[in-house]
Formats: C-alpha cells, structure tokens, sequence
C-alpha cells in the first residue's frame, strides 16, 4: 500500500534545506513511501510562485547516510511495503486565504497551481472556508487546528467538499507539542467526514516531530475516536488517491488521457513495444521525483514532461473543423487512464464477475493478469497496427512488433469473444514474453477464434501456400474492429468508408484506410452507459490523430456538445449491454464471404468510423466483436 | 474465566534525530529511564488514574542499547493508550527521542520471536554504521542481549 507524509515544509533557506533533508532520510527509514513538500503562501500570488522546489537525488541522501538502504528495508518489510518501491516526491503548495478575492485564485485555469502536484488551501475566515469547500479548485484543505480556529466548521460544508472530492488534512506534529486546543475541532471534522476524505501529515518542523506510520494512526485514532482502520487509510490510502486525483487533473488530458512527446527513435524500436511502458504504468509516478532504492534507472516516463504541453492549444487545435494535426519529429502517445484498476476490480466492480456469466467464466477468472492488461493492450492494438499501416512494404524488420501487437491484442479479445479454450488463452499470453515464440503461437489463436473469419479464410486459401503472416494482419484488423464496433452504432449518419487490405504474393500488405468523422453534433447520446463512449469521443480524436499519420484527413469533432463527467465514465456497463455485445461478436464471423483466387488474395474490410470506446478502458473487459452485417464485410478475391 | 492478557511491544528508540548521524550518543538507555520518560509522558496526557491503573502490568521488559531496541509489556485494555503515550514521548532524560513501534504481539513467545529478528538486523545495520569502529567486544555482548532475548519470561 505504501504510507504517505504529504506535508514537509519546504522553504528556501539553506539551513531549512539541510532540515528537510533529514526529515526526507527520516520519512524513508521510518517507511514511508512517499513525501510532499509544502510550500506556504500567503498574499497575493504572482509569477514568481511558480513550483521551484528541488527534488533530493538519492546520491545526496546516501552520502548523509550512508547505511540509508538497508534501514529502509527492514522497515519496509516489518511495514508490509513492498521493498522495490519507489520512494516518490511530490511538490505541493498551500495558500493561505482569507478574502474572497484571494479565494477566486484558485481556479482550475490558474498556470502556477499546475505547476505543483497538490494544491491545498488554508482558510483563514468563514467566508473563505465555505468558499474553499464548495467552489475552490484545490485538493485539500488544510486547518490550522493549533489555535483557535478563526471560523465554525459547518457539517453542510465539509459535506460538499466531500463530496467534491476534497480531502482535509490534520497535522500531527501539532498533536504532539500543543494538543488541548486540537482535540475537539479535529474530532469534530473526523465524526462528520466519517474519516473519508482524511488524511493525516506531520507538517514537522525537525526532526523529532516524525513519527512513524503505525503510531501516528494509533494516536489519531485514540485522541480522535477514529478507528484503527480508518485512521491506517488515512495514512495510506486516502493519500494516495488523493494523489491519482490530483496527478490525474493535472497531466492528463480531461484526466483521461496522457500526452507525453516521445522521441523518433523511441518509435521506431521494434524491440521494445509501447505495451511495456504501459504495463509498468504507474497512476501516482511522481516522475523525476521518484527514487529508487537499489538505484534502478526509473522505467516510468517523467511525468514532469507532460506538463510541458499546453493542453490548451490542444484543445484548440482540434476542435477547429478539418484542423489537421501534423506529425513531425513528436507523434503522440497516448496512456489510458488505469487509475487504481485493481481497487476498482477488487471492491466497487463486482460486475466484472457478472459479465462472465456466460460460458466463459472460467476464462475470465482464470487470466486475471490478462484483465489487468487488457487496458494498455486495447491501445496497443491501435497503435500498433498503424505501426503496421505505416511501413506496409518493410514487414520484415516489424514483424516482432507487429505480432506481439497481435499477441496482445488478441488475448483479451478472445477472452470473451469466442467460446475458446481457456488454455489456449494462456498459450497466448505466453506469447507476450518472448518474441520467438510468436510464430507459432500464431497458430493456437487461428484455432481458437475458429468461429469465425479465420476458419473461413483458411478453407479458402487451402490450395494455397498461405503464410501465417496473412493470418497475423487480418487478425489485427479484425481487433481493431472489434474495438472500434461499438461506436458504429451512432454512425448512421457517417459516410461509408473503407479499408482496404491487399495481399500480394509476398505477403506483403498495403492498407488505406480513408476515415471521414461525422460533427459532433450529429451524435445524440442513446443511453446513459453510452455516454461513457461519447465523452471519450475527443479522447478518441486523439487516437484519430495518430491515423492522420496514415494519410487522410479528419474532421475532428468539437467536444462541447459532449457531456464531460467522469462519473459517468466509469458508470458500469448494464448487463443487457453485454449480452448484446456478446452477441454481436458471434455474429460477426457470419458477415464475412471469402473468395479464393488463385496465388493472390485480397482482404477488403469496410468500415465507417474508427472511434474507440472510452468506457472499456475503465472497465478492464476484454473487447467482444460486435459486427453490423451491412457495415462490415470482407472479401477475399 | 479469560485469563490476563498483555500485550508485548517491541519499539525502536531514535535518540537525537537532529544531530548528525556519526556521533555517540549522548544518553545510554536502560529500563530505568526508559520507565521513567513512558511515566512523565502519561501522567500529563492522561491524569494519574490512568498512569496508576496502567502501571500494574506496565514493565519496560529488555533494553538493548547497542541496536536501541525495547520490549514494554502493557495489559491489553491500556496497550493503545499507553502506546499513544509512548508515541508522544519527546525526551528521554534531556536527550531529544522519540519511539517507534516494530512489533506488536499478544504472547512473549511470538515477541520473543519478532525481537530476536528485529534485533539482528538493527545489529546489521549498526555493524554497517560503525564501519570499523565496531570493537568484538560490541558483538559479544550483542550475543549476550540476544541470549537474553531468548530467556524472557512473561
């Protein structure tokens, strides 16, 4: 799980430098796993507050202490943490406010609260309080419980700031000098937020004002009359989602997707595909802030990076109609949001066992790391198939890339889609492992998606010497149309377009694909679980801006007909949804007519919109294919 | 009838975290004012009928000062008082500290077990900060505190 100390000050002096770096040494042997530095403001805010704070490297740590690792360790381990955990940073600032024009600052447009990863507010009167719990865009408030508080904390504010997702923090190293003024309004705010959205930090000074996980939650719980569970989370857990939150609004792209440039020679290694970054992917990476313990180069991307783009422009520039998004040295990457998946799958999501009520149930259960997966490899699919669309002629070279796109990409796929095998599910996530091994896991994916298109494709191209490469692609496309199905139904209205997939004698294949995207206001919502898809349509303009690359233009949606609300994007897809889902995917073997020729075969696949379904990447569900007869046909002549 | 239960709580002491890392320590930990920096901090935090009640089972049960480690027995209805009491403890003698809870358990042999472990690899640690400093002497009566360890009763 990991502990957290959100609160060390920070401030510029050189002798308060050397005290937060033994407070920083301290926080690690005692076993926290993360620290933020507070920077205090008061009065007016200006340019020059700007996040300025230095991260500590751990060279400059270890050289303080040299025996630092170890003592870290073996408090880790008496802890339950993880050892190879990265002991992260973070930067945030608290401003103080006491008139409401200080409290209109805070705002979600506001540059400088960007540049820090928490952003808390002090109030300092009841104007400001009331203000700061219903309207101020910050992710704490924190009280000075120390002294007399200048206002009444009111049970409707707290309400409403719990329920904006705004966490309040009490500081412990206030408990253990100056206590008797403490107790009572801190237990008062405890018994009203019910020790959700509670987190506890030290705010020490020196040193000997830290203490250890354990015993801060024991006395808060016991001067506090909270329990011993709560009081752990709000250590713990409560911190760290307050952390996804925040890192969330802050680097992503309406706090869905991440925007990082990357460089050209990162793209075009085969070797290591995009699917690896993501895997490692960590929703609370604190970037260049993170250290390791063993000195392992950090796999997580700097997160302090993605601040660099303005997502401002962004917006800017695709919601103009026919904007067109030009490639040049940067293409985009773009992460899925997978924000605390696995609490999800383990508390709030039942459903994802309800889905798996059909006969497939014992494949879900059983290729849980597959469902985990699933997300990073949903984008996998697309982006490595432009991978595909972008070098037709060089397959040689790609060939591992392509493929281990396949091999994940298709694992989920098959995991509701077709009544397959749940061992050959296993042989194919084997496959992610090792490049050699992809060719001949090649075969036990053909087999188990027999239902359909490829057992079609095989009967007419028996005479043939066909290579399994041809298999490889066409099931690739196929993914991609699976993913993509679901959108179709709204896209009534878009003009057929198609995609053709050639394949000559070398096996080699050149695709066009010609997308053209309907206006967003074409698209009216038809339910309430669709309209996870549906703000996630900019989100898909995104990906549609990686096919650009392929050749054609796009008509980029304007986002603001669409309904922006997370709550909904995580709605859980109904059941009826799925049976019909799973239907579809049974179908869509049927929709394909094969036609075998002689030496040369061509695979043509129409399809109307290329959009992705926001909703499944909150929802680790494997894709089910989901065919329109009328829309989607193949031909192979 | 249920029997008296205690509780067993093996806590690691920090003696002057400001000072820098190297030096000696200004203040050598026995029971004694261990016992006595647990009492100061009770009495004003939770008045002297708490302090009086606790005190019955309350036993400061081995201290090591090479590795700064402690076993404080404490009956179970007071274990979280008395270690919120422990936690808030700012001094021992005139010498800055504070406590660290490693281990809690219900019976000694399970904290005999936690102890011995937490013990050796404090010594580790220590062996890794003293460097050559480290005289055989220090490791022979580190071997008689583990064997002390091992002899607790209760």
């Amino acid at each position: 799980m990991g502990f957290f100390d959100l609160n060390i000050p920070y401030e510029t002096s050189q002798s308060s430098k050397a005290t937060r770096m033994k407070l920083v040494i301290k926080a690690m042997e005692l076993g926290y796993s993360g620290v933020a530095y507070n920077r205090m403001m008061r009065g007016v805010m200006s340019d020059h507050d700007r996040c300025s704070i230095p991260f500590l490297s751990f060279s400059s740590l270890l050289s303080l202490v040299p025996s630092l690792a170890s003592s870290v360790s073996f408090h880790r381990e008496l802890l339950g943490v993880p050892r190879n955990t990265p002991f992260r940073q973070y930067t945030r600032l608290t401003v103080c406010v006491d008139s409401p024009a200080q409290a209109q600052v805070l705002n979600s447009g506001n540059p400088i609260l960007k540049s820090y990863d928490v952003v808390a507010v002090r109030p300092t009167n009841q104007v400001a309080f009331d203000h700061a719990c219903e309207k101020s865009e910050v992710d704490l408030i924190a009280i000075d419980f120390s002294e007399k508080l200048p206002f009444r904390l009111k049970m409707s504010m707290v309400k409403a700031a719990v329920e904006r997702g705004v966490y309040f923090e009490i500081m412990y190293s206030d408990l253990i000098a100056e206590r008797r003024q403490m107790i009572p309004n801190a237990k008062l705010l405890v018994d009203w937020t019910r020790g959700k959205n509670l987190i506890f930090s030290s705010a020490a000074s020196s040193v000997n004002e830290i203490r250890g996980p354990y015993d801060v939650a024991n006395l808060l719980s016991m001067l506090l009359g909270l329990s011993m569970e709560r009081s752990k989370a709000a250590i713990s857990k409560n911190c760290r989602s307050l952390l996804t939150n925040s890192l969330r609004k802050r680097n992503f792209y309406k706090e869905a997707i991440r925007v990082e440039p990357l460089s050209n020679g990162q793209t075009s290694d085969s070797k290591n595909p995009f699917s690896a970054d993501w895997l490692m992917w960590d929703p609370i990476s604190s970037g260049e802030g993170d250290l390791q313990l063993d000195d392992v180069p950090v796999a997580v991307k700097a997160s302090k990076t993605m601040k660099a783009i303005d997502f401002d422009s962004i917006i800017d520039n695709t919601s103009s109609l026919g904007g067109r998004f030009q490639m040049g040295s940067t293409s985009l990457v773009l992460t899925p949001t997978t924000v605390e998946v696995p609490e999800k799958l383990d508390g709030d999501h039942p459903s994802t066992c309800q889905m798996s009520d059909a006969p497939s149930q014992n494949q879900i259960s059983g290729s849980e790391n597959c469902q985990e997966v699933s997300l990073p490899d949903a984008e996998t699919i697309a982006i490595s198939s432009s991978n595909e669309i972008r070098s037709p002629t060089s397959t040689g070279g790609k060939e591992a890339a392509i493929l281990d796109g396949l091999g994940n990409s298709v694992s989920p796929a098959k995991t509701e889609g077709y009544d397959s095998p749940s061992q050959k599910i296993s042989s194919v996530s084997n496959s992610q492992n090792d490049n050699t091994v992809y060719r001949t896991s090649v075969m036990p994916i053909e087999v188990s998606g027999s239902t359909d298109v490829l057992s079609q494709i095989d009967k007419s191209t028996k005479s043939q010497d066909f290579d399994i490469e041809l298999h490889a692609k066409i099931v690739v496309h196929q993914d991609i149309e699976a993913i993509l199905e679901p959108q179709k139904d709204s896209q009534d209205c878009t003009n057929p377009s198609g995609t053709e997939l050639i394949e000559s004698e070398n096996n080699t294949v050149s695709v066009e694909n010609k997308f053209s995207l309907p206006l967003s206001s074409d698209i009216i919502p038809r339910d309430a679980s669709r309209t996870a898809n549906y703000s996630s349509i900019v989100d898909v303009q995104m990906k549609e801006v990686e096919q650009t690359e392929v050749n054609r233009d796009i008509i980029l949606l304007s986002d603001d007909d669409v309904e922006d609300d997370s709550q909904v994007a995580s709605f859980l897809p109904s059941e009826d949804q799925n049976s019909q889902e799973q239907h579809h995917g049974k179908d869509e073997g049927k929709n394909l007519t094969s036609v075998p020729s002689s030496g040369r075969t061509r695979a043509k696949l129409k399809k109307t919109m290329v959009l992705l379904p926001f909703k499944r990447l909150l929802h680790p569900i494997a894709f089910k294919k989901k065919g329109r007869r009328s829309e989607h046909r193949r031909m192979l002549a | 009838m249920v029997g008296f239960k205690n509780r067993y709580m093996v806590m690691e002491v920090f003696l002057d975290p400001n000072r820098d890392i190297k030096g000696d320590d200004s203040v050598i930990i026995t029971p004694f004012n261990l016992m006595k920096a647990i009492k100061d901090s009770i009495l004003p935090n939770f008045g002297e009928c708490f302090l009086a009640s606790s005190l019955g089972s309350m036993q400061v049960k081995y201290v090591n000062p090479i590795t700064k480690i402690c076993i404080i027995r404490v009956s179970k209805e007071n274990h979280q008082k008395v270690w919120s009491a422990i936690t808030m403890v700012r001094k021992i003698g005139n010498c800055p500290a504070f406590f660290n809870l490693l281990d809690l358990s219900g019976s000694i042999r399970a904290c005999r077990v936690a102890a011995l472990k937490c013990d050796e690899k404090k010594f580790e640690h220590y062996k890794l900060m003293a460097g050559d400093r480290l005289s055989t002497d220090d490791s022979q009566r580190m071997q008689n505190y583990l064997e002390k360890i091992k002899l607790l009763e209760n």
